[in-house]
């Protein structure tokens, strides 16, 4: 169930910072990815979305040329991995926690990591601080708790200040405050020019980090598009309070926007954002109490596209 | 970055991967303790002649009894990046693959060159004090001393080259180290006894008699030049076959 929105042609692929064109991936009989077409922009976090078993490592792993794909082609920056000039000035890759040497330090780690990449050593102590694991330098990662190799394995993807971040599932084992780091972290990485793709099997992980959404479910493009696209086709509602409910609910009409009454002073706006409501609300001088936008029709959405679709994934 | 400052960083990387790796150390020990015993039993022997050439090259040789550990060594350094996960932010930094076999080659030919260092000095803090005392006229100098230390620095650089050949094409660690044992402790002993005109070409078999030139075994620069073609057939191997598997 391809969504229209997944319809994009690849005619600025050399431009794209990440582009997947029409990859499967096959391991003997079992079809791990099928036909997967994708972007990503600079400028923006896009989330790559799908349950456990998607396909979504397995297609960042082709990305990172880890992984051959049986057809199709997988390229950062218009080229193939292995083909960019320096890999991990472009490209900074969190794969998943267990690529440590249990008896390794951090600073260990990062050295050796730093060596074959060229970076000079003075940005291993500089990334530590980043990721606050200055104070757990010396110990062996063996001994980390999965935030903490999290952030290791993130300081790793920075070392050579790439301008593309590929980040599998990196709010795992992360405590609230350390997601609320990472939350800053990214979006700055990104408002600075650079493009970020973000994978997770849980959207309300990343529904408050991503701009773009890419959804995928046995292998296959489920739906891609704007975090606002995804809204708006989920009926999100928004709800809103104001003494002149009236009057609002008559400007948004006016915009063909429905808002239903729900009680006093409030109404139930669909179809549109909160920014919107916001906007118009400003415009007529309308004051508001109260916002909200009610993320309950999103969830089940995202589970809607990612079911089984016909009897053989069924049964899959 | 040009392919030199590249092969470089690769270099410094693969050594400071060695350095900070507990089972380097374990090897260091183990190669360094049989090496000791080695020798000292061979001193005790009573049937040992300490007074000729023959029976002083002899004892400097008694170190090369092991050197399927330096081959374990550069086998368990390649595979256990595999084992690991490390081959990840490994290939990540350096996406040609046969770079980093190459790194590694050369990295482990260093390392094996350095324990094959210890070895000998082992062996000279055991053997010169014992022999001066029962014979006369050997030093360090010496060219039944200088001829197998030569060949077990040469010998063990290439065995710990081959162990990473070896690891790279096995990839599984436990299955390398078993490859390793069982080849060189077993089947290479085995078709010593019952196939010796094949055995001297086997890369276990050259270098047993580097320091005898009485044997029936292959000249020393045969030996070495066979040595390093079992290396770079294995390599090439290895990058043509495992080495382009995906990296889980």
């Amino acid at each position: 169930m391809a969504s229209s929105l997944a319809v994009r042609t690849v005619d600025t692929m050399q431009s794209t910072p990440i582009c997947v064109d029409r990859v499967t991936k096959r391991y003997g009989p079992v079809t791990a990815v099928e036909e997967l077409s994708f972007q990503a922009r600079a400028g923006a976090i896009t989330g790559f979305l799908g349950p456990n078993g998607a396909g979504k490592s397995t297609t960042l792993r082709m990305l990172l040329g880890l992984a051959t794909p049986t057809a199709g082609s997988a390229t950062i920056l218009g080229r193939r991995y292995h083909d960019l000039d320096d890999p991990p000035a472009t490209v900074g890759a969190l794969l998943d926690t267990n690529t440590f040497h249990p008896w390794r330090s951090a600073r260990s780690h990062l050295r050796i990591v730093a060596a074959a990449a060229g970076v000079p050593e003075k940005r291993v102590g500089e990334l530590l601080d980043e990721v606050g694991l200055a104070h757990a330098a010396e110990r062996r990662v063996g001994g980390f708790s999965l935030g903490m190799r999290q952030r290791l394995g993130l300081a790793g993807a920075l070392l050579g200040r790439p301008r593309v971040l590929l980040l599998d599932e990196p709010a795992n084992g992360l405590d609230p405050d350390g997601i609320r780091w990472l939350r800053g972290f990214l979006r700055a990485y990104a408002d600075d020019g650079n493009t970020v793709l973000i994978s997770s099997h849980l959207l309300s992980e990343v529904q408050q980090t991503v701009d773009d959404i890419v959804i995928i479910a046995r292998g296959r493009l489920r739906l891609q598009g704007s975090l606002d696209d995804l809204n708006a086709r989920a009926g999100h509602t928004v709800e809103v309070c104001t003494t002149r409910a009236t009057e609002l609910r008559g400007r948004l009409a006016a915009l063909g926007i429905d808002a239903i009454p729900a009680g006093h002073d409030t109404l139930t706006v669909a179809g549109t954002t909160a920014e919107t409501v916001g906007e118009v609300a400003a415009l007529g001088g309308i004051p508001l109490t109260a916002m909200s936008t009610d993320s309950a029709d999103l969830e089940a959405l995202f589970f809607e596209l990612t079911a089984p679709t016909t009897e053989t994934e069924m049964a899959a | 970055m040009t392919t030199a400052v590249r092969m470089r960083g690769l270099l410094v990387s693969e050594a400071r991967k060695a350095a900070s790796t507990p089972v380097t150390y374990g090897f260091l020990a183990a190669i360094l303790a049989f090496t000791a015993l080695n020798t000292s039993l061979s001193l005790s022997d009573p049937t040992a002649n300490l007074n000729s050439a023959a029976g002083v090259r002899h004892i400097f040789s008694a170190g090369r009894d092991f050197l399927f550990l330096f081959i374990a060594l550069g086998a368990v350094g390649a595979a256990g990046e595999f084992r690991h996960g490390t081959a990840v932010p490994t290939f990540l930094a350096t996406p040609a693959r046969w770079h980093v076999l190459a790194g590694k080659l050369a990295a482990h030919l260093g390392l094996g060159a350095i324990v094959a260092v210890a070895c000998v000095a082992v062996q000279m803090t055991i053997a010169l004090p014992w022999i001066d005392g029962q014979a006369t006229g050997v030093t360090p100098w010496s060219a039944a001393v200088v001829g197998p230390a030569t060949g077990t620095l040469l010998s063990g650089a290439a065995y710990c080259a081959l162990g990473v050949a070896i690891g790279m094409l096995v990839r599984n660690q436990i299955v390398a180290l078993a490859v390793t044992l069982g080849w060189f402790a077993v089947a290479e002993g085995a078709l010593a006894t019952f196939m010796p005109d094949v055995s001297r070409f086997l890369p276990g078999g050259l270098f047993s008699g580097a320091d005898n030139p009485a044997t029936h075994l292959l000249p020393v620069p045969v030996a070495a030049a066979l040595l390093a073609a079992y290396v770079a057939g294995l390599s090439m191997l290895a990058a043509r076959t495992t080495l382009r598997h995906d990296i889980a």
